[in-house]
């Protein structure tokens, strides 16, 4: 299925759920500091495993970086 | 009020720094050590793909035991506004937000407006809310009304170094406001530093002025010591300004 992931469009499994994202794209899902938001909503990190993503999810995964 | 609080923590150092802009990480980490500054400002961004994930700022602060304080910093709109905050407390376990709703690219001043709107929402869901906030009285008053933890407002135009453009506005904020006070964005030396902490101000914060400066590390030292020197001179008390001289020296047994 298509999903966009940080305004990119991605190809992945049906169903997938973030942790499984997470991991598909080289990031641990234990790292700290990383937030995800699926169509303009935040999943907590206690509910990543559990959350699957469907047909045109919209994906933002963000992290601090230097800022004013 | 004689110590600098914020959501019931205690700093000892009245200067909160910004991360951005440094010519590399190495002398960041130097000048927000000169600095003396608790609190680091971070903003939030889309991770990227591109297999170096760089730096890690987020262990960094952690491991120098800051408070890390993230920024909406670039949302135009509340609702932007609001997400930003929403993953910025999610990824770095804080709810305390630096709340920025821009509402001109070219100024970079914020839409008064929207903040408004943004802070009641966030004040509501628990958020320690810092406004970024035009250097208009009854702004601040209404942000403090709505439960912000603070009000920050600009002494000049983010990043312009034109230092505290307005210094009478400031005094009559200090006079109206009872939250903690902090000048943000404007400062372009160390003098601003301390004219905003003359007036009252119980912080500043601050990031181009330092980043940018020709030697960062030693700017930051000097940021250090004129918010100390500022706020001691506040507590001091100013003599009156008069037109014409007073003699310091004794008047009699003078020579003849």
């Amino acid at each position: 299925m298509k999903i966009h992931v940080n305004g990119e469009e991605k190809t992945v499994d049906p169903n997938l759920n973030i942790c499984d994202l997470l991991i598909v794209l080289e990031l641990n899902p234990k790292q700290a500091g990383i937030a995800v938001a699926v169509n303009r909503e935040v999943v907590p990190k206690t509910a990543w495993q559990a959350t699957e993503l469907r047909e045109n999810s919209d994906v933002e995964i963000i992290r601090a970086v230097q800022g004013g | 009020m004689q110590e600098f609080k914020i959501a019931d923590q205690t700093y000892a150092s009245r200067l909160l720094i910004g991360t951005a802009g440094y010519p590399n990480f190495h002398i960041m980490t130097e000048s927000i050590a000169a600095s003396g500054a608790e609190i680091a400002t971070v903003s939030m961004r889309r991770v990227k793909f591109t297999g170096a994930s760089g730096e890690n700022l987020f262990a960094l602060l952690r491991e120098r035991d800051m408070t890390i304080l993230p920024n909406t910093a670039g949302c135009f709109t509340a609702k932007d506004a609001i997400l930003t905050a929403n993953l910025a407390r999610e990824a770095l376990e804080t709810s305390l937000i630096k709340l920025e709703v821009i509402g001109d690219e070219e100024t970079l001043f914020p839409d008064v407006e929207q903040l408004l709107n943004a802070a009641e929402t966030l004040v509501k869901d628990g958020f320690t809310v810092l406004p970024y906030c035009n250097d208009d009285p009854i702004t601040c008053k209404k942000l403090e009304d709505l439960g912000c933890a603070a009000v920050m407002p600009l002494g000049a135009p983010i990043g312009s170094g034109m230092g505290i453009r307005n210094p009478y506005n400031i005094q009559i904020i200090r006079d109206l406001v009872q939250v903690p006070l902090i000048v943000d964005a404007g400062v372009g030396t160390a003098s601003d530093a301390a004219i905003a902490m003359e007036l009252g101000c119980d912080g500043v914060l601050l990031n181009t002025a330092v980043a940018k400066a020709h030697r960062p590390v030693l700017m930051a030292e000097a940021m250090k010591k004129a918010v100390e020197a500022g706020r001691a001179a506040f507590l001091a008390g100013r003599i009156p300004r008069k037109l014409y001289a007073t003699a310091s020296s004794p008047q009699t047994g003078m020579i003849e």
